[in-house]
């Protein structure tokens, strides 16, 4: 029995696209909302008889309205909270609701105006070295696979291309639940997102080696079907690594503290979309650049179509 | 896979575990909390500990005032630009002294927030964000019979550390002394040769904050704009001026208003019970992996514990500063090292169920699996070296528990598993198929075997 991996491509593509325009409507919207980490904000030094746990204060801070907030606990009863940019109203109404709920606490001098903590050229800078490495890794999968001569490039954007989707698939929910719920990112989701681009690239390498090694067994085979059982064949491998690290995410996401909630859920997210791209987009890829080159050496009268695989 | 293999990874295994093990809590047989040698008068101690970043175990927080009516002659830049370049040179300092990722804040606009990592001395981390680190070359004073007074007057315009290359440590001497080597940019190379030839046989003094450090005499012409500071360092205090230098003096000067421990930026608890998750999390993966794949499953697990071993070995030596991006870094290198072993595990039953020998089937499920790990770990650390590379603050850290990690996982996946694999063939009772995962015999119907076998596994598998 042999699924139909890439007959089914365009349905495939589909349900990505499904997935993404959504989230790069909203990304070009500005959903994506930076937190006080790059946009900096209002620091309050508040001092409590007793401190409560900071994931406690958290809570009420967003109850507040202020789901922002970063608590850091300081020695001597202190608690140092990071906002967004409060008027002195807003630092008003926040003190005394504090007062209410825990009596005998006082701010500490006046609130103050934190600059952001990272830069954005944390950002841009690792843009851009993902720009820079996705070339690199073009011209290593091009080496890796070097028995197919020209053909070889196609594997490594194919590589790329699903790198780009499970980095838009991640940015595009973070998008929606930034328009939506005021989920901000921070620099841990800058690192979530790199961990998922290494994640992808490792995939979608190891489903393009069985592909490669099968050709190779099966010299003169059509390129589809060697795709369709090298896939069946990795299959395995890349439900079991994909669900290997789900679990620990997963445990992190569900029993982990409140600060690493977002991060978890962006890997979890991402490996997943990672492992489909690998699955069901980077070989169709393959495919359909072969599909689109047969027909137009057949409508340039060059020898007959699709029956050479892509070596 | 030959037997002194085997004992170069029991040896790197032992070592590693005595690099993880706090010292604290044993100091024999070696009475001493980390890696301690004297060698001919020199003695070294580098101490092992894991460093922990803000986020995870918090730190020192300093508030520094500053205060740009001190500056002499005052001061025409606004104090918004005095606070950014003050952030960069503190932030170039603490990058020298090899803590990892600090937080540097303005607040309002005539104060600055640093956070600190674990720093336990106090009276270290203030010195260091406070010390102006003001470098002047003074000339010396002369009498009218043209030799030295003892008085020393600065050049016109002043010959100061604003315009010094990278300064280092140096060694010189028959008593090996420790000094800072430096070297002027232009156009101060050439006053400074100038000054060589104007005081040839007399003492220049060097200054750093008003204070002298030494004051050689100048014994021959220069040709360069090179020179060194001699001033009783210890290795410490010379690389510690060197760090000063490199980073450029403060613009204005700074006071300590306020300094106190903090917790960690994400929260006490929140790491407490995140530390917990991930434990849970490794659990579920291992028993996965022993339930799945039976005794390489076993094998699987028991190299994962020396790869884990090793890494936090390598992490505490190096050192790296681990930070909830580092340990991200680290959970995906782990996910990677179960990679490479799923990879190898599922290629060997795949050869076990095409008929072939246990032995066959390793060493065939190994040369099969090798490609595809050594390239998708290829590509991995390439991304990681660039980021590396390119990157600044959480990005650096992630990357270079990536690279750490994914060499680890590879030297893990490529030896230690196989030599545990092929050290478990050995014991007949070892060798039933079912302990391997697969059926007791192998499928009779097997279709085409010879270049189509692909396909035909494939059938089996589904």
């Amino acid at each position: 029995m042999l699924f139909r991996f890439v007959e089914r491509k365009f349905w495939y593509f589909a349900l990505s696209a499904l997935l993404i325009v959504p989230g790069v409507f909203f990304l070009s919207i500005g959903g994506l909302k930076p937190g006080i980490e790059f946009k900096g904000g209002t620091l309050l030094d508040l001092r409590f008889t007793v401190p409560p746990p900071a994931a406690e204060l958290h809570d009420t801070l967003t109850s507040l309205g202020h789901p922002e907030a970063v608590v850091q606990g300081a020695e001597g009863g202190r608690m140092e909270v990071r906002t967004l940019t409060l008027t002195s109203d807003q630092t008003v109404a926040v003190e005394s609701a504090l007062k209410a709920k825990y009596p005998g606490v006082y701010l500490d001098d006046n609130a103050s105006s934190v600059s952001p903590s990272f830069s954005a050229e944390l950002v841009t800078n690792a843009v851009r070295s993902i720009v820079f490495a996705s070339i690199l890794i073009v011209l290593l999968i091009a080496f890796a696979f070097k028995e197919f001569g020209w053909s070889a490039f196609r594997y490594g954007i194919a590589a790329i291309i699903a790198l780009l989707h499970d980095a838009l698939v991640v940015l595009g929910l973070f998008a929606i639940l930034g328009y939506f719920f005021n989920i901000e990112v921070d620099s841990l989701f800058v690192t979530a997102v790199l961990t998922i681009i290494g994640f992808s690239v490792h995939d979608t390498i190891v489903v393009f080696d069985r592909i490669r090694e099968n050709l190779h067994l099966n010299r003169g085979e059509a390129l589809n079907p060697v795709i369709n059982y090298s896939i069946m064949q990795t299959l395995a491998r890349s439900v079991i690594t994909s669900l290997t690290v789900v679990l620990t995410l997963l445990a992190l996401y569900l029993f982990g503290g409140y600060s690493m909630r977002t991060f978890a859920l962006a890997l979890v997210v991402g490996i997943i979309s990672g492992t489909y791209s690998s699955i069901f987009n980077a070989s169709q890829i393959i495919s359909l650049w072969q599909e689109i080159e047969d027909r137009l050496r057949h409508r340039g009268g060059r020898g007959p179509a699709g029956a050479r695989a892509a070596a | 896979m030959n037997r002194s293999w085997a004992w170069i990874i029991a040896v790197i295994a032992i070592l590693a575990i005595w690099v993880d093990v706090p010292k604290h809590q044993i100091g024999f047989p070696f009475d001493c909390p980390g890696i301690c040698y004297r060698l001919g008068g020199q003695s070294t101690f580098i101490e092992i500990k894991t460093h922990l970043g803000l986020d995870l175990q918090g730190g020192t927080q300093l508030i520094l005032q500053l205060h740009p009516e001190k500056i002499p002659g005052g001061t025409t830049t606004s104090i918004d630009d005095l606070n950014t370049q003050t952030r960069v040179v503190i932030d170039r300092r603490i990058n020298g002294l090899g803590v990892s990722e600090p937080v540097i804040e303005s607040l309002g606009s005539d104060k600055v927030l640093v956070q600190l990592p674990g720093i336990s001395d106090l009276k270290q981390a203030q010195d260091l964000v406070t010390q102006q680190a003001f470098l002047e070359i003074k000339a010396p004073d002369v009498d009218a019979s043209g030799s030295a007074t003892g008085t020393y007057h600065s050049l016109t315009p002043p010959l100061t550390g604003a315009n010094l290359k990278p300064t280092f440590v140096e060694f010189q001497g028959s008593n090996n002394a420790p000094v800072v080597h430096f070297e002027f940019g232009a156009p101060d190379d050439a006053r400074w040769i100038q000054l060589s030839k104007d005081d040839l046989n007399k003492p220049v003094q060097i200054l750093l904050d008003g204070k002298e450090i030494s004051a050689p005499v100048i014994q021959q012409v220069f040709t360069s704009g090179t020179g060194v500071i001699q001033g009783n360092f210890t290795t410490q205090t010379a690389k510690n001026l060197s760090t000063l230098l490199n980073s450029g003096a403060l613009p204005v000067p700074l006071e300590v208003v306020q300094s106190s421990r903090v917790e960690p930026t994400l929260g006490q608890d929140s790491v407490k019970r995140s530390l917990v998750a991930g434990a849970i999390g490794l659990l579920l993966v291992a028993l996965f992996m022993i339930l799945y794949y039976r005794l390489p499953g076993v094998i699987a697990v028991m190299a994962l514990f020396f790869y884990t071993a090793l890494t936090y070995a390598v992490f505490r030596l190096i050192p790296v500063t681990l930070t909830l991006a580092g340990v991200a870094g680290f959970i995906l290198s782990i996910g990677m090292a179960v990679d490479a072993n799923v990879l190898t595990f599922e290629r060997i039953k795949e050869e076990l169920r095409n008929g072939k020998t246990l032995r066959v089937s390793l060493d065939e499920g190994r040369r099969r699996a090798f490609p595809s790990i050594l390239y998708s770990n290829l590509a991995t650390i390439l991304t990681a070296l660039i980021l590396f590379n390119f990157g600044t603050g959480t990005v650096k850290g992630f990357a270079l528990t990536l690279i750490v990690g994914v060499v680890v996982s590879f030297f893990t996946a490529v030896f230690v598993t196989q030599l545990l694999l092929h050290a478990a063939i050995e014991y007949s009772s070892l060798r039933r198929r079912r302990l391997w995962g697969v059926e007791e015999k192998p499928a009779e119907d097997r279709g085409p075997t010879d270049g189509r076998d692909g396909r035909a596994t494939a059938r089996v598998t589904a």
